[in-house]
């Protein structure tokens, strides 16, 4: 049972985060330097610096919240993407997203290995950190300029990249629970927990696209909420049948948000939307946002502010990182018709955030590392975060080149791929 | 034990010729060929004693698998993703209808009227529970000419109950090996096993069609499209899911290959390749078929006690197979428009190669009354078979068109009256 005084803690801990959320992205706003970077600084405030919060009692909590944040990133990831035109449209972005992603990777793999790391420790580092994050695209500027087609190549890239990044660290870790490193013993079980994840997934989702409808068509009060209440209810079926209840988040989240089109193409008659509202989508943009204020607070309470050494590993890893992107840009974009200022443009966004810092946790859920490799990941994102923002800073004069829309047509251009992610 | 070249070469010259002959006696008479095959392999098996059983039990397997696989695709093929889509829950509905309830009439039967104990009876129950074979299934729906969501309907269907009453076999074979009963377990093997066939068979049936696309100006296309089939159900079945189902649906991405097109905005055409596969896999389907049901024939016993035994507890097995069928389909038709179909899907019960494998993997595991298994699934597939054949014969003949009988893939046709 809670005592007042604890009562009251958790009561000061909802505030604060509220609070801390709101002001880290006004800060935000004024230094253009992500809110991340600043919830962090919260979080190192809190826990190693003054001593709030014993460490030990954020680590035991951290499954719980490892998994939530997870769970919440995925189905975002796939709220957000549009299949029909991702398939239609974008193979540009695919291919850049493959590309840049598969570079990142080696690079900080040979790089790890190289440096007299296992192989388990690089290839957890090298997906943790594969994935660019898109909380920095937004300082790129908001003209809907058809040059700001980098800005919205970035924002598809980052929603491809990171539920990969998440994944694949997943495959890595149920490799490692399985005990057994044979691929003929690691990739059943892995395939497996995936198709579970998908079908189970997918078959939730299109049952719940006209049951969803209904309720938004006659505007049952707090019906938004059963979609995220869903999504925790499938979780915990597809664990316990053996599958992977992360994937099946996502794949829940895909399909619902691609239900009209989905049924259209299944030839399936129906006179009412089978898109998930506006109401929704706010409620879980609420939740998002209560959820990773809370996270980056909570990963920089995690943060031991002692490893020097693994700080300045991070530092490494963010400058080959840098390397890998130029070069990785360099050969996505080479056919493409993207000017050579654009080029330089996409390729300075090196910064890492959402995806890395979820990532970070789960080998420590799991017992695969220690806390230190959190040190690790967030020395990657101030060090990314701080590269993007210099080299960003190094080319405001062709960021402020960019010329307003001559048209309502030209806006609309600029402004569609945007909408597919 | 090594069989020399010029046995082998007989007993495909044989299987040829009975299957030719079988296809004349079937036009000229009207009687089913699966009845023809089947009391043709009674006749050289166990009255004359031409063939032993113990020869032909080793490939009985091989060759079933064979044409589950070869029908499954081609059935696949030839049905559309959208009729299927749209009554892919009526199809789980009656699968777990039909599988479960007959599985625990069955169990209950052999455990008061055949005087087994609980385990054996679930296991028996496991075998005969609900298993609709696709060699029949499929030729028999489509020589109907039923709508083709019914056809669609009934492929499925077979497929998926081929799944479960594996996977309720293995479940009870592990109850009795190890004193326990997993449920959990159970469910996650079911549904591991079929998510895996519909990923890896999707994920693989997309690679392959680009390949197919790709090589289609190359002779023989059709020969490496049936290497792919193959090497789709040889691939799912390693990682652990089920190989049938994902031919299943290489067959559905292969025969919708226009529409996937359309869906992933590729231009994809393989459209004549369909054409020359409906050939060939004609050819490929008539030779397994036969050699399946004179195989079917082989492994019958005539003696007395047997048939008493086998005619009596048969055919109240078929009976509750029938009356469970009856149920299920009601349930799953209700409401649709495949409710005016509902007689014919309950008639179309025949069972086939699994439970008949099953029934002999019994006896390897050392299961009690494992002989009698493999005596009483012989006759309820006989009876199965032949109920299939004759209510698929009345009910074309009450509709007064030209009807198509259990025969080879594609090629069912009987002129009127017969």
């Amino acid at each position: 049972m809670f005592d007042y005084t604890e009562i009251n803690f958790l009561i000061l801990g909802a505030a604060a985060i509220l609070l801390i959320g709101f002001i880290g992205r006004a800060i935000a706003k004024k230094t253009s330097i992500p809110y991340i970077v600043w919830l962090m600084v919260f979080g190192i405030l809190l826990v190693p610096v003054l001593s709030l919060v014993q460490t030990s009692v954020l680590l035991s909590a951290l499954p719980f919240v490892s998994v939530l944040v997870i769970l919440i990133l995925l189905f975002n990831a796939g709220l957000v993407l549009n299949i029909k035109k991702l398939v239609e449209l974008v193979p540009r972005a695919a291919i850049s997203a493959f590309v840049n992603f598969a570079m990142s990777a080696g690079s900080v793999f040979a790089l790890m290995y190289f440096l007299g790391y296992g192989p388990l420790v690089s290839i957890i580092t090298a997906f943790a950190v594969g994935s660019v994050s898109a909380e920095v695209i937004p300082f790129l500027g908001k003209g809907d300029s058809p040059k700001d087609k980098r800005r919205d190549l970035l924002n598809l890239e980052s929603a491809i990249t990171e539920p990969v990044c998440i994944i694949l660290v997943l495959v890595i870790i149920g490799a490692v629970l399985l005990n057994n490193y044979q691929i003929w013993a690691v990739v059943p079980a892995l395939v497996s927990q995936f198709s579970i994840g998908i079908v189970l997934g997918a078959a939730l989702a299109i049952a719940w696209i006209p049951a969803m409808s209904y309720l938004q068509r006659n505007r049952y009060a707090y019906s938004y909420v059963a979609s995220l209440a869903l999504v925790f209810v499938l979780y915990i079926l597809v664990q316990d049948v053996g599958g992977s209840g992360p994937v099946s988040a996502l794949i829940f989240g895909l399909v619902i948000a691609n239900g009209e089109d989905l049924y259209k193409t299944l030839g399936y008659r129906h006179s009412a939307s089978f898109t998930i509202n506006e109401k929704s989508k706010s409620f879980n943009d609420l939740i998002t946002f209560f959820t990773m204020s809370f996270f980056f607070v909570y990963f920089g309470g995690l943060i031991l502010l002692k490893d020097y050494y693994g700080f300045l590993l991070g530092v490494a890893i963010a400058i080959v990182l840098l390397m890998a992107r130029l070069a990785g840009t360099r050969l996505a974009l080479s056919r493409s018709k993207f000017s050579k200022d654009d080029k330089r443009l996409v390729s300075s966004m090196v910064s890492r955030g959402t995806a890395a810092a979820v990532v970070a946790t789960l080998p420590i859920t799991y017992g695969i590392l220690n806390t230190g490799f959190i040190d690790v990941i967030f020395a990657v994102i101030i060090s990314t975060v701080m590269i993007t923002w210099i080299m960003l800073f190094m080319q405001r004069g062709n960021l402020e080149a960019q010329t307003p829309p001559k048209s309502v047509k030209q806006r609309k251009k600029a402004s569609n791929i945007e909408k597919w992610v | 034990m090594s069989i020399d070249p010029t046995t082998i070469f007989a007993v495909a010259a044989g299987v040829i010729l009975i299957g030719f002959v079988a296809d004349i006696f079937f036009k000229r008479t009207g009687v089913p060929s699966v009845l023809f095959l089947i009391l043709l392999g009674v006749a050289i098996g166990p009255i004359l004693g031409l063939i032993s059983q113990s020869l032909i039990l080793p490939v009985l397997s091989t060759i079933a698998e064979l044409t589950l696989i070869m029908v499954l695709f081609y059935g696949g093929m030839e049905i559309k993703i959208k009729t299927l889509l749209r009554i892919g829950n009526r199809i789980i509905v009656q699968v777990i209808i039909y599988v479960f309830t007959s599985a625990i009439l069955i169990a209950i039967f052999a455990n008061y009227v055949l005087g087994w104990g609980w385990i054996q009876s679930l296991i028996f129950g496991a075998i005969l529970g609900g298993e609709l074979t696709p060699p029949v299934i499929v030729p028999v729906s489509r020589g109907l000419k039923l709508p083709e969501q019914t056809i669609a309907f009934l492929t499925l269907e077979s497929a998926l109950t081929v799944i479960f009453t594996v996977i309720l076999f293995v479940t009870f074979i592990g109850l009795y090996q190890t004193g326990t009963l997993s449920l959990l377990s159970a469910a996650s093997l079911l549904i591991s096993s079929f998510s895996i066939g519909v990923v890896i068979g999707l994920v693989l049936a997309l690679l392959w069609l680009f390949t197919l696309n790709y090589v289609k100006k190359y002779k023989y296309t059709y020969v490496l499209t049936v290497g792919l089939v193959l090497l789709t159900y040889v691939i799912t079945t390693l990682v652990g899911g089920s190989g049938l189902l994902s031919v299943l649906v290489f067959g559905l991405i292969l025969g919708n290959n226009s529409f996937v097109g359309e869906l992933i905005k590729r231009g994809i055409n393989i459209g004549w390749l369909q054409k020359r596969l409906a050939d060939f896999q004609d050819e490929v389907s008539f030779l397994l078929e036969t050699v399946f049901f004179v195989f079917l024939g082989l492994i019958f016993s005539i003696a007395f006690n047997s048939v008493v035994l086998g005619i009596l507890a048969g055919g109240i097995i078929t009976l509750i197979l029938i009356s469970t069928r009856a149920l299920a389909s009601g349930i799953s038709t209700f409401r649709s428009t495949l409710s005016k179909d509902r007689k014919i899907i309950t008639l179309i019960c025949a069972l086939g190669v699994t439970p008949a494998t099953l029934a002999i993997l019994s006896i390897s595991y050392g299961i009690p009354h494992a002989s009698s298994y493999v005596l009483l699934v012989t006759y309820v597939i006989i009876f199965t078979n032949i109920i299939t054949t004759l209510g698929a014969y009345f009910f074309a003949r009450s509709r007064g068109t030209e009807i198509g009988m259990p025969k080879p893939l594609a090629k069912v046709r009987v002129s009127k009256g017969q």
